[in-house]
């Protein structure tokens, strides 16, 4: 469980975390969505700690975050995969290792039959599996946020988030990703947390949906209970998504 | 006391900001240094990545310090030997080219070089890393960035450094012996009995330790500027340009200070 509690952080004088309160159960997909520019990803970077928050506390698995020193800090990194919004991929190394980065930094695999196996496994689940050795600057960037994916789950880890994990994917590998994202909860129950913009999609995977705005929770439910939300800021949200109950209107 | 403020304040604020500023730069550096030097002793070792870093630092750039000494060298042997052919010492140009080049030439010039190739390049590589959040990416992998982008570059530069001056030293006694010889003149014999004579082997280790310490300095500098850079390309340039710039001034302060050092040291 990832608690957040009373979570604030400004930059320089804008506000962008005004008191965040979530609770993000274990073996659940939580998606949040939110206007651009209102914080979800500085959100998901605090919840694993790339940024200290200003105020508050963060708690995974009941273990305060900010508490940590820097080499346990690092133990219990490895229970998270993240994907980057931009993908961020290492430049100067291919798809295949980059892709593999993980499993040979922490030398969870000495073999390099069995590593490149399990690139190839994973860069198939995201149908990429042509462009293993290619450079992340030869592909498009809905590729490399696919290359990112596979690269946040080679590890198998507990807590995956991910930031915008279909934004500017065609509607069928859109779909693919959505799919894949609730095989690896199905079968290794991962406790996910989603950025998205993609109000349809976030309904099709989530089992819980918050609603960031103006630097705050404004609501939070499980989908049927966030559509028949009666603030203000999510109806025009979802209005403008054109969902209504759940179904797509145009 | 109010008024005396209203005077005061404008002309010490912009001071006083510049100047605390300039100490908290300074205390993050050296936090920064300190971080890479207790991340140096822990596991995993990064050997491989070490090894990459001294070839990148040390056997690319032995061509172009070795172009530089030859000429310094030859130039510094044109230049002595004018002066000293008023005199008629012209066999002491030997001693003095070999002399100054141990002391201070062949480290600060093996330093200024190794900072323009391969220090910036550092700079660079890690601003970019920082700005397209793969340094971030390291670190939801659970991998120290320190550890494993500073720590082998740091080491990596201390190491070379020394090696690329004695390169240095060697090179541009060539350039001096070929201009000194073959252009002004010299006899090869005396000239050579009075560098022997003159040169000792502290000066050469005098020097070699001096330029592990620029090692250091330029790296830790230039590792640190690119590390925590921010605002994009223009940042990423901005870093570069200051890695450099720092370094070279480092280098140049950090000289005098050594060279009082260990004028005491090895002549008590
Ligand atoms: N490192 C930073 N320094 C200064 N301001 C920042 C920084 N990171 C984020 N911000 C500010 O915080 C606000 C929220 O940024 P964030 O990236 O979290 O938005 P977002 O909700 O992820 O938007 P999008 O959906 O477009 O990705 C922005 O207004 C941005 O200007
Ligand atoms: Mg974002």
């Amino acid at each position: 469980m990832i608690e957040l509690i009373d979570l604030h952080k400004s930059f320089g004088t804008q506000r962008v975390l005004r008191g965040v309160n979530l609770t993000i159960p274990d073996g659940k997909i939580t998606v949040i969505l939110g206007p651009s520019g209102t914080g979800k990803t500085v959100l998901l970077r605090h919840i694993i700690r790339l940024v200290l928050p200003d105020r508050g506390t963060i708690r995974v698995d009941g273990v305060e975050m900010g508490k940590l020193k820097s080499q346990e800090l690092n133990e219990f990194r490895k229970r998270f995969g993240m994907l980057f919004q931009q993908a961020a991929l290492f430049d100067s190394l291919t798809v295949e290792e980059n892709v593999a980065f993980p499993l040979v930094e922490h030398f969870k695999e000495r073999d390099p039959v069995r590593v490149a196996a399990t690139v190839r496994k994973k860069l198939e689940l995201v149908g990429l599996a042509e462009a293993i050795h290619k450079m992340p600057s030869e592909l498009s960037g809905g590729m490399r946020k696919r290359v990112g994916l596979a690269r946040a789950i080679v590890l198998e880890p507990k807590i995956i988030l991910y930031d915008e994990p279909t934004t500017g994917l065609d509607p069928i590998t859109a779909a693919a990703i959505d799919n894949l994202i609730l095989s690896m909860q199905k079968t290794f129950s991962v406790t996910s947390v989603i950025i998205s913009h993609d109000v349809v999609s976030a309904f099709r995977v989530a089992d819980q949906v918050a609603m960031l705005h103006d630097g705050c929770i404004v609501e939070c439910g499980a989908p049927k209970d966030f559509q028949r939300s009666d603030h203000p800021v999510v109806r025009e949200f979802l209005k403008a998504a054109h969902v209504v109950n759940g179904e797509v209107h145009r | 006391m109010e008024r005396l403020l209203r005077i005061v304040v404008p002309v010490t604020g912009p001071v006083s900001e510049w100047a605390s500023g300039y100490a908290a730069g300074l205390g993050s550096w050296c936090a920064f240094v300190g971080e890479a030097i207790a991340w140096t002793f822990r596991r995993p070792f990064r050997l491989q990545i070490i090894l990459q870093q001294m070839e990148f630092v040390g056997v690319k750039s032995t061509g172009i310090v070795a172009l530089t000494a030859f000429f310094t060298g030859a130039v510094f042997a044109l230049q002595a030997g004018n002066i000293y052919a008023l005199f008629n010492v012209e066999i002491m140009v030997g001693a003095t080219v070999a002399l100054s080049l141990a002391r201070e030439m062949a480290p600060v010039f093996a330093a200024l070089m190794v900072t323009a190739r391969a220090c910036s390049a550092m700079a660079a590589e890690l601003g970019t890393m920082r700005v397209t959040e793969q340094i971030d990416a390291l670190t939801t992998m659970a991998i120290d960035p320190i550890q494993y982008l500073v720590v082998p570059r740091l080491w990596a530069t201390t190491l070379m450094l020394p090696l690329l001056t004695m390169v240095f030293n060697v090179v541009g006694c060539i350039g001096g012996y070929v201009v000194g010889i073959y252009l002004l003149g010299i006899h090869d014999g005396p000239y050579l009995e009075r560098l022997y004579y003159y040169l000792d082997g502290d000066d050469i280790i005098g020097g070699l330790v001096k330029s592990a310490f620029f090692g250091f300095a330029i790296a830790a500098v230039s590792c640190y500027q690119g590390f925590w850079s921010q605002g994009g390309a223009a940042g990423v340039g901005r870093a570069t340009t200051r890695a450099v710039v720092i370094s070279a001034v480092t280098v140049l302060i950090l000289d005098y200070f050594l060279t009082t050092w260990i004028l005491e040291f090895f002549t008590s």
